[in-house]
């Protein structure tokens, strides 16, 4: 028990120094501690399922370690910027003001084909457009163009954009949701209401009702329903 | 905060754990070999109740504490140690000398080597 737990700890402190070396590319969305403690818990865990002659606990003691280390890790992160830097390592800004700042990319271990292929998953195909790239220690890169290449907002186009705020489901496969119509502030008579201009005999016969701030209903009535 | 709090926690219980079962094998192990020894001593001089005696005291706390060891020890282990202790039986049983003599040295060897696994060292770590 002791030994898994000081092997635990020693492999996942190596494993998170390899992934920081390695470097943001190989990391896919993930932190280098959450890629760490994903790739270490799924292995971890299915070996006392495999071999029942394993003790459970040879499995369980490293899990709960990792959790227990994962934690207190992020805690220690966010409490400081310079251990945040050394875990996760800091955003790499790949394009500055329009020029590929080549050392970065050099640092990073990416080639211009790389980097073209993240700005067209942006959906940018010229990198002229772009003002500023930056590669996030999740290894995504955030793509920020010049204004006169972004797509203008209702502000600047000077339209009224009506939020109509987040759609709350009324009924769920038939189901009514009472918890949200008292949110909306809505009752069963106005359900009831709303059903049968839908030509609808009950919430039975619903798929999907929801409702948004403004008041707008989507309306889906059930497969196979007359 | 809590979750930070409870992980430092985690962390303290799992280390203070495991530095108890080390203990706790580490003492199971050396009171099962003493007994042992003092059998195969018993056997040497041909004191063949002593001997059975003590081995079966020994046997008794082996199985005694296989509630806990069948958690924390290797299954294949356990199983190779008891077989060792039959093994040891039957040639105290038959008052075959030369053979417990063998048998007890193969009974401390495995005793020592789960101590051994089990201990905080560089070799089990490593």
């Amino acid at each position: 028990m002791g030994v898994s737990f000081v092997r635990t700890v020693i492999v996942f402190l190596l494993l998170i120094v390899s992934i920081r070396i390695m470097g943001k590319r190989q990391l896919g969305e993930l932190e280098p501690l959450e890629l760490v403690v994903a790739v270490l818990i799924s292995n971890l865990a299915s070996q006392p399922l495999q071999d029942t002659g394993t003790p459970l606990i040879y499995g369980v003691v490293p899990v709960l370690t990792l959790l227990a280390c994962q934690l207190v890790i992020s805690a220690i992160s966010v409490k400081s910027s310079r251990f945040r830097r050394v875990v996760s390592g800091k955003p790499s800004i790949l394009i500055d003001n329009g020029v590929i700042v080549q050392s970065e990319m050099k640092k990073c271990r990416l080639s211009v084909d790389e980097l073209y292929v993240e700005l067209r998953i942006n959906g940018i195909t010229d990198i002229s457009q772009v003002r500023h790239a930056i590669l996030e220690t999740d290894g995504t890169l955030s793509v920020l163009p010049y204004a006169k290449f972004s797509p203008a907002t209702p502000e600047e186009l000077g339209v009224a954009a009506p939020d109509d705020g987040l759609p709350v489901s009324v009924i769920t496969e038939g189901r009514i949701m009472r918890e949200n119509m008292r949110l909306l502030g809505k009752d069963e008579k106005w359900l009831e209401a709303q059903l049968r201009k839908r030509g609808a005999r009950s919430a039975r016969e619903v798929y999907l009702l929801t409702v948004d701030a403004s008041g707008n209903i989507y309306y889906a009535k059930k497969e196979g329903v007359s | 905060m809590k979750k930070e709090l409870f992980a430092g926690l985690l962390l303290a219980v799992l280390l203070a754990l495991s530095v108890w079962n080390t203990a706790s094998i580490k003492s199971l192990c050396g009171s099962i070999g003493d007994l042992v020894d003092r059998s195969a001593q018993a056997a040497a001089r041909e004191d063949w109740e002593e001997s059975r005696a003590l081995l079966d005291r020994a046997m008794e706390l082996w199985k005694s504490r296989q509630g806990y060891t069948g958690i924390v020890l290797r299954h294949t282990d356990i199983e190779t140690l008891t077989g060792d202790f039959y093994e040891l039986a039957e040639h105290i049983y038959t008052r075959d000398a030369p053979a417990a003599n063998a048998a007890s040295a193969l009974v401390r060897e495995h005793l020592a080597s789960i101590t051994k696994m089990e201990s905080l060292n560089w070799e089990s770590i490593f």
